[in-house]
């Protein structure tokens, strides 16, 4: 999933951006108002993580030109002004959720998290398609009853197509959601991941889970 | 003993009437007396003439006729009167039967002048007595007009008595009138003055328990009284200023504790998630090294910016010692800058100084350092890339000029002077949190003011910010 943290102070946005890329999420990170109003122009996120003061454009500024921009991407606020108003302000002017700071981080996660769900129209955090369960708290997936071992980014793609399940998704949306906006990494590169996937989730005696739509993309469901 | 207003009048109104009720009684008193005495002694002279005509004189005798039954005055056992008769020797001739064997005083004047004045009488009674000394009408003579008298050849003294009591009777119940009209108007008046009083203080007890509803939970409440009497609208007038002043503080305070919050939760939020996330998976050693440090910066940053707090706070208590000595201005003006010329350089800015021969300075360098330095980071911070700074000096009869300005600033005119509050982050457009947390130009205005300068800030609206620093030279 793809996460855009706006936050210009660096401890913060160093610890926060690591601590989400560890937990699977494709982090780009903006230091200022400008820069942050840029990448959630620009980007497809699935969540922003938003400070509210901030050099160059306050936060609120870029959640209100971002709503009349007609973007829905869901917006956490992550703030050290955390009084009742100012929770009821930026909830008020379209931000999703509201976490004053200090917070403990493992809240900061579980908001994006749940977050991400509501953005898929999906309450339940464990995602069943035929005989895959995802468990997206514990980031385990599982087929058969049998637990299958995955990387940070195999799990993200996993999970990204989870929630998709049923729908065909592209490559460039895959690419949008699962890497970071810097990424160095080679046109092909989803292809090649979804290759390692295919070699974890499926065997001959199951049912194929990951399947390909030339020209299109890939869809995961139990269909064909 | 506490004083009450409404004791104090009341007493003091109180002890002015009694004062002008005793002297205009005690005025009065003496009037009267006066008359009734004129009156009293009016009587006795006219009765001492009267009885004067009946004193003649025959050949060479002097004969006394008076007819007892129509002056029985002399003759009562209750309250006679007197009268006695002495020749010019003071050989009394004859007396009243009232007198008994007594004597009145023998009391003689200038002839035909009747002389009053107060004797004892028998039994050791006050009298009035009217004496005249004449020379008695010669016998035969009685149809004749005593027009002039001829001066006689036997000058005699008629005294007349008579006891005062009746007239002291008179006055001592005049006193005694007067002095219970008196107590009885003073009691009155005392009473009424005291509910009068209490009645119109009652609007300071009101006063009272509106003042008494104040709390500093809501500093916006103000006192208001319907119809406060004249004398109290000053006194609620100058309670409301001061509740405003107070509300005005507090609600700095109340948003300087904010702000102090905030400072202090976004350091602490960096802390926080730096540990968590280090402490979520193992790490090789390297990563906490780098974790370790980063929280070392973050501690040290709030260690900063407590000590600052502090030190405004001891500066706001009037607690900073100062240390004065000669200090050269201009070369501590440039020891000032040199930490920022090469940031200057780095981002292209010009750097022009202009400086008059503004010679030393009575003053602590230490804490003259600090200022200029935090002035001079702001200006360098602030000057856009490739801008201009101009660091001036300028030498009055009392005091030196530091003139400091950048270009590129993006301050509104109106806002300059606030870039002195504390926290107050105009520059939030340019600054990251954390770097400059706000305080720097709060103390170097406190640090001025302290070292007997003034300081100001002003910008214009083609962006040039400038901070002027005015200095006693001792």
């Amino acid at each position: 999933m793809h996460v855009l943290l706006v936050e210009d102070y660096a401890p913060v946005r160093e610890a926060v951006a690591q601590g989400l890329r560890e937990a699977g999420f494709a982090v780009d990170v903006a230091v200022d108002g400008e820069e942050g109003w840029w990448y959630a122009r620009s980007g497809e996120y699935d969540v922003i993580v938003l400070d509210l003061m901030l050099p160059g454009l306050d936060g609120l500024t870029i959640l209100r030109r971002l709503r009349a921009a007609g973007r829905d991407t869901h917006v956490l606020i992550l703030t050290a002004k955390g009084t009742p108003p100012e929770r009821v302000r930026g909830l008020d002017l379209g931000a999703d959720d509201y976490l004053a700071k200090p917070f403990a981080f493992e809240e900061l996660l579980a908001r994006v998290r749940a977050l991400v769900r509501r953005k898929y129209d999906a309450k339940d955090p464990v995602i069943a398609v035929g005989d895959l369960r995802i468990d997206t708290a514990a980031r385990a997936a599982q087929r058969n009853g049998q637990p299958i071992e995955l990387t940070a980014r195999e799990y993200a793609l996993l999970e990204f197509l989870a929630l998709r399940a049923g729908e065909v998704v592209s490559r460039t949306e895959i690419w949008e959601h699962v890497y970071e906006f810097h990424s160095a990494a080679e046109s092909n590169v989803v292809d090649v991941y979804i290759g390692y996937l295919r070699r974890k989730l499926e065997r001959p005696d199951w049912p194929t889970l990951i399947h390909t739509r030339r020209g299109q993309g890939y869809m995961l469901g139990t269909g064909t | 003993m506490r004083r009450s207003i409404q004791g104090r009048l009341v007493v003091g109104t109180i002890g002015a009437a009694a004062l002008v009720l005793a002297l205009a009684g005690s005025g009065l008193y003496l009037l009267v007396r006066a008359s009734l005495r004129t009156e009293f002694d009016l009587a006795l002279t006219g009765k001492v003439r009267a009885l004067a005509t009946f004193v003649e004189e025959d050949e060479d005798r002097v004969e006394f006729e008076l007819d007892r039954s129509a002056m029985p005055e002399f003759e009562r056992r209750d309250h006679p009167e007197y009268f006695e008769l002495w020749l010019a020797d003071g050989r009394a001739l004859q007396r009243s039967s009232s007198l008994q064997e007594n004597d009145l005083p023998f009391v003689t004047g200038a002839p035909e002048q009747v002389i009053c004045r107060s004797v004892t009488l028998p039994h050791d009674r006050p009298g009035r007595l009217a004496a005249l000394t004449f020379g008695p009408r010669r016998g035969n003579e009685d149809d004749q007009a005593p027009v002039a008298p001829a001066p006689s050849r036997t000058a005699v003294t008629l005294a007349v008595a008579r006891d005062t009591a009746e007239l002291d009777q008179t006055l001592l119940r005049l006193a005694l009138l007067l002095a219970c009209v008196g107590a009885g108007a003073i009691f009155v008046q005392a009473v009424v003055l005291a509910w009068i009083v209490r009645r119109r203080l009652r609007p300071l007890r009101g006063l009272a328990s509106r003042i008494g509803e104040l709390n500093e939970a809501d500093l916006a409440a103000r006192v208001v009284l319907d119809n406060v009497p004249a004398e109290l609208q000053p006194v609620v007038q100058r309670l409301n200023d001061l509740l405003e002043k107070l509300e005005v503080a507090f609600a700095r305070e109340r948003s300087f504790n904010a702000d102090v919050a905030h400072e202090l939760r976004t350091p602490l939020a960096g802390l926080r998630a730096t540990f968590e996330v280090s402490l979520s998976k193992p790490r090789s050693p390297d990563e906490y090294r780098n974790a370790l440090t980063r929280s070392l910066e973050i501690a040290t940053q709030m260690h900063a910016m407590v000590e600052n707090l502090l030190w405004l706070g001891r500066a706001e208590a009037g607690q900073i010692a100062l240390e004065q000595r000669p200090v050269p201005l201009e070369a501590l003006l440039r020891e000032c800058w040199e930490p920022f010329a090469v940031q200057a350089q780095q981002r292209g800015l010009h750097v022009t100084w202009r400086s008059d021969a503004v010679g030393t300075l009575e003053t602590d360098r230490e804490r003259l350092r600090q200022a200029l330095s935090t002035i001079f980071d702001n200006a360098a911070t602030h000057a856009d890339s490739g801008g201009t700074i101009v660091i001036e000096a300028r030498a009055a009869a009392q005091h030196v000029c530091v003139i400091v300005s950048n270009t590129g600033s993006q301050l509104a005119p109106q806002d300059a002077p606030r870039v002195f509050d504390r926290f107050w982050r105009g520059d939030a457009a340019r600054h990251a949190t954390g770097v400059h947390c706000g305080l720097g130009l709060s103390i170097a205005q406190k640090t001025v003011r302290l070292l007997g300068g003034a300081i100001s800030a002003t910008a214009t609206a083609d962006g040039v910010f400038r901070i002027r620093i005015e200095m006693p030279r001792g």
